[in-house]
């Protein structure tokens, strides 16, 4: 009965939006899970995420997008939020400077929370407001640089590089991880989503994918 | 498909919603408003298929196992509150009777009761919360009333001239830390609501200037992103910035689930809520623990107790649920036991396809506005009800008894109180030395001072 393909995958990637409050995460997620944009979406509060997969050669990915508030205050969430993740997507307004001018302290949340070998990607959201542009596009492209980041800019509202975002990141985690494979033993299909279930298991099974990155 | 389910929503069992879970828990869900969900439900019984998985044996595989259950509205009668139905929604005219000719509420006990059972009608909402938020104290005369009203009015004025008063430094501060968040929010609050619809709104300009004064008034607390869900239907209701204002101040005082800025609040809150799961719904409590530490924060419930359900239901059902906390009904601590509810009636799947905490997360996400609000109410009144029989509770729960106007135990039955062990200072636990099984160690616990029984509480030791 059920729809079988949406469910087969052979990887799961716990991928992170962060950035201040405002700049579109909760858009972006939106358009790449399920295409949908909201012009009046409201502030997220909690923790939220959805899931897409999509097929990067002949392996499936299951991308599990999680989604939190720009201004979380709670340690339990933050510890949470991060934990198991692999990928990231750091958001600021490209027509808001000072979404941008706090770039380095998500970073720093960023490093301090999840692991060091995280795929990280700079994203300047809204680009379709060229007019009301702030942040120019070569600066951020030099700090991306300097800081070892992917970077893009994306308009959630009219789809640009939203697909594209996601899937540079997605499959920069894939080779990374189809690295890991090779050198290693072989393994199955990696849950990074439960992380907790991956807690009883050794360092050197399930989870050990995400972890050596 | 992960499992197929109906809900019932009303008494005759003919309306409701037909809930289609995929396994990666997203939700189809078909409103049935004006009944036809009875013939659904004969239909999918007499059909073998799901006639079979409605047995719990037969879950081998769960993975591919479809699950289905058939929800009806009425709690058995064991569990219902004994005195469920016998309040009326409180009308203008019943709302009149509770006052006397000076305009003063005679008995506050009886009007909390009414309102935490039968709710308020939506004519007098505005009328009524300035009370339930402890702006107006139900003591004080319609003339009275007036004159505080003109003075918080003055004293708004007054903060609000101090806002427009800083310096370009202060403003600037000010901006960043507050108005540049607030500025943000509250155009994307609660547009769908008639009252702060369209471009321009005033309204929206209230609710800003509330906000902004708000956080002149308490620079410690400033603004939290939240705040704005909670405000906007005060101000829609009571439609007078001053006073929502007010109302506004006395919300942030007296309630326990808010946008709060401090980290043991929470804790506090999911330490309090882990115990009553542990105490009333064993089964979920122990698939918490099995899924560790990030099991036990339980993400899923964070938005419930930051906004008090206002995403969980649809906002005349949410309001409800407000209204059934700023009662004091026995217990401050009414909205945990919303959530208990909540657990209770849709929490099913979780423990039968041990979900992991991922995927709870995903389950209640997606439940966010198709559960049904009425009955999770009844559900978590009875959850009260029961929890008052108790013989014992154990002193970790100890709070939830806090004395709220004639207080929890009022009918002059009184539980033990006993200590589970396993707390900071539980040697010095006034309630020590009735250990029975110790309970499993929640990974994080507040920290908290050796409890002193307090004075006038009437407990059994």
């Amino acid at each position: 009965m059920g729809n079988r393909a949406e469910e087969d995958y052979n990887f799961v990637f716990k991928v992170v939006l962060i950035g201040e409050s405002g700049v579109g995460k909760t858009n972006l997620l939106s358009r790449f899970t399920r295409n949908e944009f909201s012009h009046d979406s409201r502030t997220t509060i909690g923790v939220e995420f959805s899931t897409r997969t999509v097929m990067l050669g002949t392996a499936a990915v299951k991308a599990q997008i999680w989604d939190t508030a720009g201004l979380e205050r709670y340690r339990a969430i933050t510890s949470a939020y991060y934990r198991g993740a692999v990928g990231a997507l750091l958001v600021f307004d490209l027509t808001k400077h000072q979404t941008y001018a706090v770039v380095e302290r998500w970073l720093k949340e960023l490093y301090d929370h999840a692991e060091a070998t995280i795929v990280v990607m700079l994203v300047g959201n809204k680009s379709d407001l060229q007019q009301a542009r702030e942040v120019p596009t070569e600066e951020a492209r030099m700090f991306a640089e300097n800081n070892g980041l992917l970077f893009l800019e994306t308009s959630a509202l009219d789809s640009t590089n939203v697909e594209l975002a996601f899937e540079t990141v997605l499959k920069e985690i894939f080779t990374k991880v189809s690295k890991q494979r090779q050198n290693s033993s072989r393994t199955n299909a990696i849950t990074l989503g439960s992380a907790q279930a991956g807690q009883e298991l050794g360092p050197g099974q399930k989870r050990a994918c995400c972890i050596s990155l | 498909m992960r499992s197929l389910r109906l809900f019932f929503s009303d008494e005759a069992c003919t309306s409701g919603q037909l809930v289609i879970a995929s396994r990666e828990s997203q939700y189809k869900v078909f409103h049935f408003h004006h009944g036809g969900l009875d013939k659904l439900s004969d239909v999918f019984q007499r059909w073998k298929y799901c006639a079979e998985t409605h047995l719990k044996d037969q879950v081998a595989d769960e993975k591919t196992c479809m699950q289905f259950s058939i929800r009806r509205p009425k709690l058995p009668s064991s569990e219902t509150h004994p005195e469920e139905s016998m309040y009326k929604r409180l009308d203008v005219a019943a709302w009149l009777r509770h006052l006397n000719e000076l305009g003063q509420v005679e008995e506050g006990y009886k009007l909390r009761k009414a309102i935490f059972f039968g709710g308020i009608d939506v004519s007098i909402r505005g009328e009524v919360w300035p009370f339930l938020l402890r702006y107006y104290s139900l003591e004080s005369t319609s003339q009275e009333r007036e004159a505080l009203r003109a003075q918080k009015r003055r004293e708004y004025a007054e903060i609000q001239q101090k806002r427009l008063s800083m310096t370009p430094e202060e403003h600037r501060a000010f901006w960043r830390d507050v108005q540049f968040t607030v500025d943000k929010d509250v155009v994307r609050t609660d547009r769908s609501n008639q009252f702060f619809r369209g471009e321009d709104n005033p309204n929206v300009e209230s609710m800003r200037r509330i906000l902004l004064n708000y956080a002149v008034h308490n620079p410690a607390i400033g603004y939290f992103q939240g705040m704005s869900d909670l405000v906007a239907p005060i101000l829609a209701e009571v439609r007078d910035e001053s006073d929502t204002f007010w109302c506004f101040v006395g919300l942030m005082q007296n309630t326990l689930f808010v946008s709060s800025p401090r980290d043991e609040d929470m804790e506090k809150q999911l330490l309090y809520l882990r115990e009553l799961l542990r105490l009333t719904h064993l089964r979920f409590y122990q698939h918490l623990v099995s899924l560790g530490e990030d099991g036990l924060q339980m993400l899923f419930c964070h938005r419930w107790l930051l906004l008090c359900f206002k995403r969980e239901f649809p906002e005349a059902e949410a309001l409800r649920i407000w209204e059934a906390c700023w009662a004091h009904y026995q217990t401050d601590y009414f909205h945990l036991f919303i959530c208990v509810a909540i657990v209770a009636i849709y929490g099913d799947d979780v423990i039968e396809q041990q979900l992991a905490t991922d995927q709870m997360l995903l389950h209640f996400g997606n439940l966010a506005l198709h559960m049904n609000g009425e009955l999770v109410l009844r559900k978590a009144r009875s959850l009260l009800h029961q929890f008052r029989l108790l013989p014992r509770i154990p002193c970790s729960l100890h709070d939830l008894c806090k004395l709220c106007g004639t207080g929890m135990w009022d009918s002059g039955y009184m539980p033990a109180v006993e200590c589970t062990g396993h707390h900071p200072g539980s040697e010095s636990c006034p309630y020590g030395g009735m250990v029975e099984t110790p309970s499993p160690k929640p990974p994080r616990e507040v920290k908290k001072g050796p409890k002193m029984p307090r004075e006038g509480f009437g407990f059994r030791r």
